[in-house]
């Protein structure tokens, strides 16, 4: 709690506070001078500074040291309403007031800075350990696929003779399923560099969404899904001028997505229509839809739900959400009633109907 | 000569498949289990000679 005073509070309302309070708790001591001796009023003057060392930052507190003890001089060591001190003694006492209010500001200033140390230590600890994590599930969704090729063309190899055509059939698919799936969490991987790099150039042309969303659902049903895919786009909707490769890859992320996590037999629908220049796309399902306090954290890179079965890399959707971004467009996660999820993007785009496209 | 059972625990298909057609194409017996639970059970209804995990 006393840190977050510091970052919140500007520096002059700092000083500000610091004045109003030295003022009223002087104000009040000295109302009260008649029932309590100026010496221990002192003492009230360095609670007072305490506080206000566990609150702000230091030169505020130092300010607040020495206006105290400006205050207890002129208002409280006799002669009162000087800052002569006639007794030597309270000389020595107003010195060691201004050396202990010193040294407790710098001492809370110390232990306020060892905490922020101790604080950034556990963050980088905590970010190096979610580093770490993420980089086995990744180089374990790479090793396996290797593995399976490497295992497959290694049998064809030397146990061909022990190996009958079914066997060698299967090897075959097994391979052909393996590279694909490499290359695809070799495009995940690519494109998340991309979009951490900063330098993500949308190639914008013309584009036909029919084409995109049939050809995505293609590829993701060859995967023997057990979940029926409903495709329903609007028959007006025109040609978009944004960037193919990089829609694909958002369609398929959010279809492959809802492939793997809904369970068997989920329905998936995706629609597409036109709406006043901006492409709208929705793609909704009766699955389990996602916990409240996730929603906002999905699109996080390397976000993965607590559950969640082994083989993701948690990269899915943060690219659905750069990509979307980088053409100019949003996306937004919401569930549905009674069960499932809906993913909404908009992307603006210059739109066309075939028959107006001359030599582009 | 009889032949040896092997039980092949993994959660990943591909490598089960893998492993399945290598070691049957040599003569073994090939259980399967996609997870520790399954594994177990099978283990413990047919003791097998070797777990692969």
């Amino acid at each position: 709690m006393t840190s977050l005073l510091i970052n919140k509070v500007s520096k002059p309302k700092q000083y500000l506070f610091s004045i109003l309070i030295v003022s009223a708790v002087s104000a009040v001591c000295f109302g009260l001078s008649a029932y309590m001796s100026y010496r221990v009023v002192a003492f009230i003057l360095l609670v007072t500074v305490s506080f206000i060392a566990m609150i702000f930052d230091i030169l505020p507190v130092l300010f607040t040291a020495i206006l105290t003890a400006l205050i207890w001089d002129f208002f409280f060591i006799p002669p009162v309403f000087t800052f002569y001190v006639r007794s030597s003694e309270d000389v020595i006492l107003l010195l060691m007031y201004l050396v202990i209010a010193m040294i407790n500001a710098a001492l809370t200033y110390k232990i306020r800075q060892a905490e922020k140390v101790a604080r950034q230590k556990e963050e980088r600890a905590n970010r190096v350990k979610l580093y770490n994590t993420l980089l086995n599930s990744l180089s374990h969704e790479l090793r396996t696929p290797i593995a399976t090729i490497i295992g497959a063309t290694d049998n064809l190899q030397t146990n061909s003779s022990k190996l009958t055509a079914q066997n060698r059939y299967e090897l075959i698919a097994e391979i052909s399923k393996a590279s694909l799936r490499l290359n695809r969490q070799v495009e995940n991987l690519l494109n998340m560099s991309r979009l951490e790099s900063g330098f993500i150039q949308p190639k914008n042309d013309w584009c036909d969404i029919n084409e995109i969303i049939y050809d995505v659902v293609k590829t993701i049903e060859e995967n023997h899904i057990s979940q029926k895919i409903h495709i329903n786009i609007n028959p007006d909707i025109p040609l978009y001028k944004t960037d193919k490769g990089m829609l694909e890859q958002v369609i398929y992320n959010l279809l492959n997505n809802a492939t793997t996590y809904t369970p068997a037999e989920s329905r998936i629908d995706i629609m597409a229509l036109n709406h006043a220049d901006v492409l709208h796309i929705v793609i909704e399902d009766n699955g389990n839809g996602f916990p409240e306090d996730a929603i906002k954290k999905v699109f996080d890179k390397f976000y993965r739900l607590k559950d969640a079965k082994t083989g993701g890399t948690g990269l899915g959707l943060s690219i659905v959400k750069g990509f979307t971004e980088a053409l100019g467009g949003t996306v937004a996660l919401e569930n549905v009633a009674p069960h499932g999820a809906r993913f909404t993007i908009n992307i603006p785009a210059k739109t066309s109907y075939l028959k107006n496209l001359k030599n582009e | 000569m009889n032949k040896a059972v092997i039980l092949i625990i993994d959660d990943e298909a591909q490598i089960r498949k893998l492993l399945e057609i290598t070691l049957q194409s040599n003569d073994y017996i090939v259980e399967q289990a996609a997870t520790a639970k399954e594994g177990m059970i099978l283990a413990s209804s047919h003791p097998p000679d070797m777990i692969i995990l």
